[in-house]
Formats: structure tokens, C-alpha cells, sequence
């Protein structure tokens, strides 16, 4: 495996919605941002690529005038993925592998708010069997909550627990607009949103965008102090039926673990795309996390959830903990599909 | 002619309320046809899994190896929810107005879940794991999964209506099983920093382009300029007149086009602009529209200019000589 | 582009044409089905899953590939998404290319679709009244059009060229077993005499909408010769996009597209892609874009495409045979075409293109371009072994 290495990230602020521009200019800061932190002019990143999703926003070919915020004039090797950008992550982490280029960058985009969410979700699904009837992914995520909670392995409470230190940690990150959070108690005296899930156990409308910038090798080493070396990441889906799966685990993160090399050696912090309090518990499991793992100081999904952008946000904000020297091993994740289908693991290192 | 993007009310970046309507269609092929049409005379199939196991609803494969499946099985109509979820506050997109449950049900004879309503008339209380529930029929069965109107509880009294399957022209077959899914959803669109200035200025029919750090001025902008990525921030008023540079003539009527057709749709580099634009050419037989000729705007009528591109009617000659085309060179 | 050999050892097509009687789970597995009997293969043979369509909006299933996972045996696998506008089948394919150059998987299914007849392809581009959309004041071919005009100044290719590509592609689309509404009876005049929508493009010079899929298996060099037939190896790949917006773009001649053939066949070993390229798959909606992706290609000098159309260069048993499938004239569907592009560039170095084979075919181009002419995606493939 070659190596490459996250050398620069830089996000937007995650607000419930930006109206400062639209969905091109949203992309604008972050993508400026990570170029500058990365040393390398625009014209020297040989590959970029993008998530999005032209439903967020209405509009067929949404990432065509993305574009212009990426700045590959006058023609650049590029591609996108209909994904969370985690996936162009990992498309241009395949790219670099092939040896001939040595840079790449990676945005994503969830503009998340000009769109009725749950609705637009809704057709994420099934088309015969689930859509027609309307499910939003919460529903989906508290079938699967419940689910949990009748195996024993978690409470009410422990959830509102998860969302409640979530909550703290977002306080704390400058890049995410809460400015309060809730005590447990509070928490549990919310409604259901869709029981066993409260809107507190689920995560809040979201605008943001995020860019990110590999380097391979002696690139990497030249442009970045501290270089966050990819050891390993994978992606795995499982099928899409609910009703075939068994919900209480995630098959998929644990294969994803494995193959990336997660369960090797264990890591400091674990940056994981758990947007529904349950989540974290199931991938806990799946992801070998063990008691002495950090676990989303950024506040993870439950602090801010730019849908598209909420996985590549996850890579970034683990990268960062060895770019700034705070640890030599970190996890991120990510994940797509209703109640976890599809499951992505990127282990990060220091350099060794 | 240029004014500071700051202090021309871009406070009011322009945003509009959009309902997206899409007519799709759904074609479900014979294995979920066939599930379908079963519903239609109150009856539930299922395919044999590989694994011995019968999977409800079907799909023509294995949920887990993929190999296609054939052994059609006959389940009941009364199961038992293996998980749920309960939706105090139903949304539009939701099937019920009032309190309702999602869950998936083991059907007696299946072993897989199927996800569904659960009605309980409104009362959590009713819902619990590992209850009996049972089909409740739609009044009108139409070969659609919401021919199960819900699930209910199994000592739930029976409706007072005699489901009925919906007639047909003609006797319905399992491969060629489609229907309509229209789609609706709201959108509140927003224009952006940048476009809002163009559009603000055709409402008041002016053109105003803007100037982005390589210099070009781009109309209508987007945002971003696309040779540096960065912001475009500089408003430039333009003037009304501009240049043909590309066109052709439509001879078939367009969608949402008021014009008779033959017409030209021209690309135009308004004066001091370096992006072009299309829009139609009237005021000119077609015949005679070529590269370089001159043409200046004409506007909707005051009353019915707007924030979008409907203020341009189209555009007309000037009867000015043509532009040199040697000065237009990058753009031909 | 270093990395490790790959090659394509398994090609399916679906009819294309309105497939109303199969799902999309049931369309795509046809095309995945006939590629793994191509290959020799099952689906548990497969390490990993790459997934092209159109977009979402156009048949309103967001996010696909969680419903397809399991109809495309993609449970427990890698499964990825590639959405890159027109150009989306070419992309796909090279991601899987990808995934075996990179030395991570050694056999990868991909496959790439549309569905055309559950959503209204016309209303999607047109932006179904979007605010603040600058409205496709000609329609979808009006749009190209105009660039048409600029090809034929630039160049001085006469009228009658467009006419001249598509009574070519019609009647190789005659000899595509996959076509969508074959006509062996077109005549050149037909075509002329048809009505002129966008001028200068007659309705026969236009392409279809079909609904279609089309499928490949990808293997490292250990698999190559696991199918019955000889190996389509993977010479050069690439992919280019501009900013469509940029002033002063030329969309006639893109850089996007010659730099993405130039990578491919320089990947490749060929430097006179005239001589050393044998036939070329391309996406060519209208006609006339034929003559100018030949030359955005380098398969003609420039301002030459239309001399070779000319010449008949681009016929079967021409020096430069283009589109002997039909190209577009045998079916667009969007979300698959670029990958049939590819494939069928793939078939003709195997010499399993049947009465559209070009003889002793050994190097094919496959092409494909998106967005507005801003999108490209290249692959050259050949029958010796790299």
C-alpha cells in the first residue's frame, strides 16, 4: 500500500441554516481554506472529487456548478460520487494508490436546508415496499433503536446520555453553531420524535461543507508537519431489507474494520458517523472501540449533520487530532442507507 | 459602472418558496408484480430463500447470496412485530393523520420482516414487541403495498367495508405491473449572494453581471469565478446591447416557450461581459440571424418583470454594423 | 498510469428500449447476470461493486444503490456510487478499473443504468420551473446546437455531414442485437428528408431516451483468462472535467477531452492515436458531434473530422471505423450509455461484436462526455496483453 496521508482539512461552520449564499457558495471558505493549509496551489492538486446530492437542493447536476468553487479551470482529472463525500474520500485514496499522482482534494457538500429532509429521505428507500409509506430516516433509526433496547444493551436514558455529552463536545467545537446543551434530564423530558428517539437522540438540520487534501509520500512530508497516514480504509454495505438484517449489530463496520485494519492495534480517538444516539453503541461493537477510546469530541453527527458532508467531516475532524500532535492513532467512520447499511473505516496514523 | 456589492440591499438575498412535482412511474417487473396483484385479492407471497427461510416481501434474489429465487410460498395474513417505532406527530408524508406506529411484522410462514404501518387507533399503550397483529385491508385494493392499509392488532374488530379490488381495463399481469408515483415536496430555494444582484437588477430591467478576482465579468454569476474558485463580489452594471455569438434555429415548440416557432436561441456576450447567455432573437427572420450581429434586450413590461429570467423577453437587432468577428474570435 | 494489469474479462447489455416489464433490480441483474456468464463467474466471485446512473431527480430513487445492494450481489462488499452527469458510465468504469490498478481488489462487477420510463428525462433538464434557473430557452438539443454551427464556421464542413454519421450509425444500430428500435431500411434520404428540430440537427440525427443496463466484470491479470473468450485488457484510462461556466471555453474543441485522450493513450503507448487505434466508441447524441469527438480525440487532425466522415472512414471496414454499434442512434440510455460506449470499444478487441465487429480489431477507444461538454471520460483497451 502506498502511502498517503491526509495533509489539510478545513470545514465551514455547521449551522441549522446558512443563508449567506447558495449552494455553490457555501463551498467557497472551506475549499480556500484547505488549499492554503495545505501549501499547494490549486493548479499542483492533480485529482478532485466530490459528495453531494442534486435532491438536497433540487436540482439535476447540482455538483456541474460546484465546480466552479473547485477551481480546476481549465480541466482537471475529476470525479463525484451521489455519496457522502466520504466516499470520494476513499475514491481518491484508490486514485493515489495507482502511483502516478501524489495529490488530491475532496469536498463535500450538505446543503441541507432549502429541502424538506425527512420527505425528500423518504425516497431513499424500498421504492415498491417502503417508500409509498412515507418512512423518514428517523423512523427507520428508532425500529432500530428499539430493537437495541429489547436486546438489553441499552436504555432510554443511556441514549439521552450519548446525545447529552454530544451535545457538550459541539458546545465546544467552534465549527458547530450549538450553543447550549441539554442535561440528560432535559433530554428525557423531550417528546418522541419517533420513540424510543427524541430530536435530541436524533441529529439536527445541518448546512456545511468541507474540503480535505491527500498527499502521498515525500509530498505529504514536504507540505505537512504531521502528516495523517492512511493505514487502512474500507467500505462494506449490507443488504437493504430491515426485516433481513439483524439490526442489533452492523455486520458491514465490522467487515470494514477488519479489512482497514482497525482492530489491529487500538486508537486514541474515534471520529464515527453515528447520527442517531443508538448508532454509536452498535458501532462501538462493531468498530472495536474499547472503554479508553475518545469518541466523537467533535460532537460527531449529533452536534451537526451537513448530510453529504457528515461522514468526510468525521475523517477530517479524526485527521486532525494527529495533524495537530494531539494522537498517533485515530479511527474515522462513515456511513450511508437506513439503519447503517453501508459502513466506511479509515484508520489514520502518526508517522511511526 | 460598478457599485459595491455591500450597500445595494444585498441584505436581501432573494429566496423563493418551490414545490417540486415529479409524475414518476413505477415499473415493478413480475416478482414484485406479482407480490402486488397479490394484494389486490387479499393474498400475501413470498419467495424460498436459500436458506429455507421465506422472504416477505419478495424481490426476485436472495437478500444474502443474490442467486434468484423461484419457490413462490403462500403466507398468512397475521404476524407478530418483532421491532417498532411510534410517530406522535404525523407530517403529510406520513399515511395516517393521527398517531401511528412503524414496525416490522413477521408474517405467519415468512421469517422475514416486513416493515409496515401499525395502527393501534392512536394508543402507544397498545404497541409492544412480539404483539399479534394482523392485515388491515384497504377499502379499494389497487395492486400497491398500501393495499395493507396498516397492521392492527389481531382482536382489532374488522371494518365496516368490504375491501374491493379497483377495476382495470384490462386483466392485470405480474411482469408488466407499473404505476404512478407522483412526488411532491417543498423547497425554499435560495438564489445566492451572487445571482441575487442580477436577478434584483432584472427586476428593475438592468443587467448586472459580476466581477470576479481573474477579472471576467460573469452573467448571470453563480458565485464562484470559476478560473480561481474564489467569490465573485464585484457588481458591474451592463448595458442592454450585446453580441450574437452562437445560435440555432428551434423549429420545435419548447416547453414553457410562449414564441412561435421557427425562432433563434442565440448565445449573447452583453457589452463588457466575458460570460454568455442564451436567449431568443426575435424582431429578425430567422434566415437572416448571423455570428456578430448586434442586439439589444427587450424587456417584460415593468408589471411583469420579476427576480427571474422570464424579464427577458428576448432580444432584437440594433441595426448597428455587425462586430467584427476577428474580435470575437475566442468565442465562435 | 502504473499500478497493476486489469482487463475486462466479462461484457452483459440489456435490450435497450422502454423496459417496462422489469424492475430496475431486475434490468440490472440481467446485464450483471450476462457479463458474470461472460466471465465464468457468480456473483460470490466478486470483491466489489461500482454503481453508475442518471441522476436521482430524473427517476426520483435517491440513493439506489441501498436498494440495489443486495440484487447486486454487493452484501458484504465494497459498493460505490460514481455520479459525474452524462459521463457517468464512462467514470464508473474506470473506478473499477481503478480498484483493480490500485492492487486492492482482483475482480470487480460494475454496472451502470437508466430508467428513462419512470421519470421524464425533458422535465428534469429542464429544471421544472426551479426558481431563479436560467430556463433551457431552446430545449435540450437546443443547447447544442449552436455549438454545431460553431464546428461547421470553424471547419467548413457542408450541410449534409450530420446527415452522412447518422445514416451510418442507423445502419450499424441494424446490426446491434441490442438496439432500440432497429430500422434496416433507413435510407440516407429518410434521414435528410426528416424534420429539422434544432437547426442543424434533423430529428434522425438525434438520439433516442431508452431504458437500459450494461455490465462488466474487471479482473487483475491472475483472472484474465478465466472466460471463455480472450481478455479486453485495460491500456490506458481518464478522466477530465472543466467548469462549464468559464468564459471563453472552447466547446467545440475542449481541452477537457483532448487532455483526458491524450493521458489515455499516452497510458497506452500510443502517440498517432490516427494510426494505432483501430475503431473508437463515442458518445455522440446528435450527429455531428461524431465529427468534432474525432477530432477532440485525435482520431482526426483538426478541422478533418468531417473529411473523414467524408472519406467514409468511419464506416465498418473504414480507416477510422467510429460507432459501429450505432453509438446513440441504438439507444440512450444516459445513466449506462457511457459504459456501453466502453464496452462495446471492449467487445471489438475480443472480437465478440458479432456483425458490427471490425476485423483484427486490437486497439479500441471507448469515450464519454457530460455536463455541458465539460465532463469526459476516456479508456483504451486491447487484445495483447500490456
Amino acid at each position: 500500500m502506498r502511502d498517503v496521508a491526509v495533509i489539510a482539512f478545513a470545514q465551514r461552520l455547521n449551522e441549522p441554516c446558512y443563508d449567506g449564499g447558495n449552494d455553490i457558495e457555501i463551498l467557497i471558505e472551506p475549499i480556500r481554506a484547505a488549499v492554503e493549509q495545505s501549501g499547494l496551489r490549486r493548479d499542483q492538486i492533480d485529482f478532485t472529487t466530490g459528495g453531494s446530492n442534486d435532491f438536497l437542493v433540487g436540482r439535476a447536476f447540482s455538483f456541474l456548478r460546484a465546480l466552479d468553487a473547485v477551481g480546476i479551470h481549465p480541466a482537471k482529472e475529476d470525479s463525484h460520487v451521489e455519496m457522502d463525500a466520504a466516499w470520494a474520500f476513499y475514491e481518491a485514496w484508490v486514485r493515489l494508490q495507482i502511483g502516478d499522482i501524489d495529490t488530491a482534494m475532496i469536498w463535500g457538500l450538505g446543503k441541507t436546508s432549502m429541502g424538506n429532509i425527512p420527505e425528500i429521505m423518504s425516497l431513499s428507500v424500498d421504492p415498491y415496499y417502503m417508500a409509498p409509506l412515507g418512512p423518514d430516516p428517523a423512523s427507520l433509526a428508532a425500529i432500530q433503536a428499539r430493537a437495541l433496547i429489547d436486546a438489553g444493551r441499552c436504555t432510554e436514558r443511556e441514549l439521552a446520555e450519548i446525545a447529552a455529552a454530544r451535545q457538550r463536545s459541539a458546545v465546544a467545537n467552534p465549527w458547530v453553531a450549538l450553543e447550549q446543551p441539554k442535561t440528560v434530564d432535559a433530554i428525557l423530558a423531550e417528546g418522541y420524535r419517533a420513540s424510543p428517539l427524541r430530536p435530541s437522540t436524533c441529529p439536527p438540520p445541518t448546512d456545511g461543507a468541507a474540503a480535505l487534501i491527500l498527499a502521498a509520500g515525500d509530498v505529504a512530508r514536504e507540505r505537512c508537519a504531521r502528516p495523517a497516514w492512511i493505514r487502512g480504509v474500507d467500505h462494506r454495505t449490507d443488504g437493504h431489507s430491515l426485516g433481513v438484517r439483524d439490526l442489533t449489530r452492523s455486520a458491514s463496520a465490522r467487515l470494514a474494520a477488519e479489512r482497514a485494519g482497525a482492530l489491529e492495534a487500538p486508537v486514541e480517538v474515534a471520529e464515527i458517523h453515528a447520527a442517531f444516539a443508538h448508532e454509536e453503541i452498535i458501532l462501538a461493537e462493531a468498530l472495536g472501540l474499547g472503554d479508553g477510546v475518545q469518541i466523537n469530541p467533535s460532537g460527531g453527527a449529533l452536534g451537526a449533520d451537513p448530510i453529504m458532508a457528515t461522514g468526510l467531516i468525521r475523517i477530517g475532524e479524526a485527521a486532525r487530532h494527529v495533524l495537530e500532535g494531539r494522537a498517533g492513532r485515530v479511527l474515522a467512520h462513515a456511513t450511508a442507507g437506513p439503519c447503517l447499511q453501508n459502513n466506511l473505516v479509515a484508520v489514520m496514523e502518526g508517522e511511526r | 459602472m460598478t457599485d459595491d456589492a455591500s450597500d445595494e440591499g444585498a441584505d436581501a438575498m432573494l429566496s423563493e418558496p418551490w414545490t417540486f412535482h415529479f409524475p414518476y412511474t413505477r415499473t415493478t417487473g413480475p416478482v414484485v408484480g406479482r407480490f402486488l396483484l397479490g394484494l389486490r385479492e387479499r393474498r400475501i407471497f413470498g419467495l424460498r430463500m436459500e436458506d429455507g427461510g421465506v422472504l416477505v416481501p419478495p424481490h426476485s434474489h436472495d437478500p444474502r447470496t443474490s442467486r434468484e429465487l423461484t419457490e413462490w410460498v403462500e403466507v398468512g395474513t397475521a404476524g407478530e412485530v418483532t421491532s417498532w417505532t411510534w410517530i406522535p406527530e404525523p407530517s403529510p408524508q406520513h399515511p395516517l393523520d393521527r398517531p401511528f406506529g412503524y414496525g416490522l411484522v413477521v408474517l405467519d410462514g415468512a421469517t422475514t420482516g416486513m416493515f409496515h404501518v401499525i395502527d393501534t387507533d392512536g394508543d402507544e399503550a397498545r404497541m409492544k414487541t412480539g404483539m399479534r397483529v394482523k392485515v388491515r385491508w384497504a377499502r379499494r385494493l389497487k395492486g400497491h403495498i398500501t393495499d395493507i392499509a396498516s397492521f392492527v392488532p389481531v382482536d382489532a374488530p374488522e371494518p365496516d367495508y368490504e375491501p374491493e379490488p379497483v377495476e382495470l381495463e384490462e386483466p392485470p399481469t405480474a411482469a408488466r405491473w407499473r404505476y404512478d408515483n407522483p412526488f411532491s415536496t417543498d423547497y425554499t430555494i435560495l438564489a445566492g449572494e451572487a445571482l441575487s444582484h442580477h436577478l434584483r437588477g432584472l427586476a428593475e430591467g438592468r443587467f448586472v453581471g459580476m466581477r470576479g478576482p481573474s477579472g471576467d465579468v460573469l452573467i448571470p454569476p453563480d458565485g464562484a469565478d470559476p478560473f480561481t474558485g474564489e467569490a465573485v463580489t464585484e457588481a458591474v452594471e451592463l448595458p442592454d446591447t450585446g453580441t450574437v455569438v452562437r445560435y440555432c434555429v428551434v423549429n420545435i415548440p419548447v416547453r414553457g416557450q410562449q414564441v412561435e416557432v421557427p425562432f433563434v436561441a442565440a448565445d449573447i456576450l452583453l457589452d463588457g461581459a466575458d460570460s454568455t447567455f442564451m436567449a431568443m432573437i426575435q424582431g429578425i427572420p430567422p434566415r437572416d440571424v448571423r455570428l456578430g450581429l448586434r442586439v439589444r434586450v427587450v424587456w417584460a413590461e415593468e408589471a411583469e418583470r420579476t427576480t427571474g429570467f422570464e424579464s427577458v423577453k428576448w432580444f432584437e437587432p440594433t441595426g448597428e454594423p455587425d462586430r467584427d468577428l476577428g474580435e470575437l474570435e475566442e468565442y465562435l | 498510469m502504473s499500478g497493476q494489469r486489469a482487463a475486462v474479462i466479462g461484457i452483459g447489455q440489456t435490450q435497450l428500449a422502454r423496459r417496462l416489464h422489469m424492475s430496475i433490480a431486475e434490468m440490472t441483474r440481467q446485464a450483471a447476470r450476462r457479463a458474470l456468464d461472460d466471465a465464468g463467474m457468480d456473483w460470490s466471485d466478486i470483491d466489489a461493486v461500482v454503481l453508475g446512473k442518471t441522476p436521482d431527480i430524473f427517476d426520483g430513487h435517491l440513493f439506489p444503490e441501498h436498494f440495489l445492494a443486495d440484487a447486486l450481489g454487493a452484501v458484504g462488499k465494497p459498493l460505490l456510487r460514481i455520479h459525474t452527469a452524462g459521463s457517468v458510465g464512462g467514470h464508473t468504469a474506470i473506478q473499477a478499473a481503478h480498484l483493480v490498478q490500485a492492487g486492492l481488489f482482483e475482480k470487480v462487477l460494475t454496472v451502470a443504468y437508466a430508467k428513462e420510463s419512470e421519470g421524464d428525462i425533458n422535465w428534469a433538464v429542464s429544471g421544472g420551473g426551479l426558481p431563479f434557473y436560467s430556463p433551457l430557452v431552446a430545449g435540450p438539443g437546443g443547447y447544442f446546437a449552436p455549438h454545431i454551427r460553431a464546428y461547421m464556421r470553424r471547419s467548413g464542413a457542408p450541410d449534409h455531414i450530420g446527415v452522412k454519421i447518422a445514416y451510418k450509425d442507423r445502419r450499424n444500430a441494424a446490426l446491434n442485437p441490442y438496439a432500440h428500435n432497429p430500422d434496416p431500411t433507413i435510407t440516407y434520404e429518410r434521414i435528410a428528408q426528416s424534420p429539422m428540430l434544432w437547426e442543424p440537427i434533423r430529428y434522425l440525427e438525434a438520439c433516442p431516451s431508452s431504458d437500459g443496463a450494461c455490465a462488466m466484470v474487471i479482473v487483475s491479470d491472475a483472472h484474465a483468462d478465466r472466460g471463455a473468450l480472450p481478455p479486453a485488457w485495460i491500456l490506458g484510462t481518464a478522466c477530465r472535467s472543466e467548469p462549464s461556466t468559464a468564459p471563453r471555453r472552447d466547446t467545440i474543441n475542449p481541452v477537457g477531452g483532448r487532455e483526458a485522450s491524450r493521458a489515455a493513450c499516452a497510458q497506452a503507448g500510443i502517440t498517432d492515436p490516427q494510426r494505432e487505434i483501430d475503431c473508437a466508441e463515442m458518445y455522440v447524441p446528435f450527429s455531428w458531434y461524431e465529427a468534432m469527438w474525432m477530432e477532440n480525440m485525435g482520431l482526426a487532425d483538426e478541422g478533418y473530422g468531417w473529411r473523414r466522415v467524408e472519406a467514409g472512414d468511419h464506416e465498418i471496414g473504414g480507416a477510422m471505423p467510429i460507432n459501429m454499434s450505432g453509438g446513440l442512434m441504438s439507444g440512450n440510455a444516459t445513466g449506462a450509455t457511457g459504459m456501453i460506449r466502453f464496452a462495446e470499444a471492449a467487445m471489438q478487441v475480443r472480437g465478440q461484436a458479432g456483425e458490427h465487429q471490425v476485423d483484427g480489431a486490437k486497439r479500441a477507444l471507448g469515450h464519454a462526455f457530460g455536463g455541458a461538454s465539460s465532463y469526459f471520460a476516456v479508456w483504451v483497451v486491447g487484445s495483447e496483453r500490456p
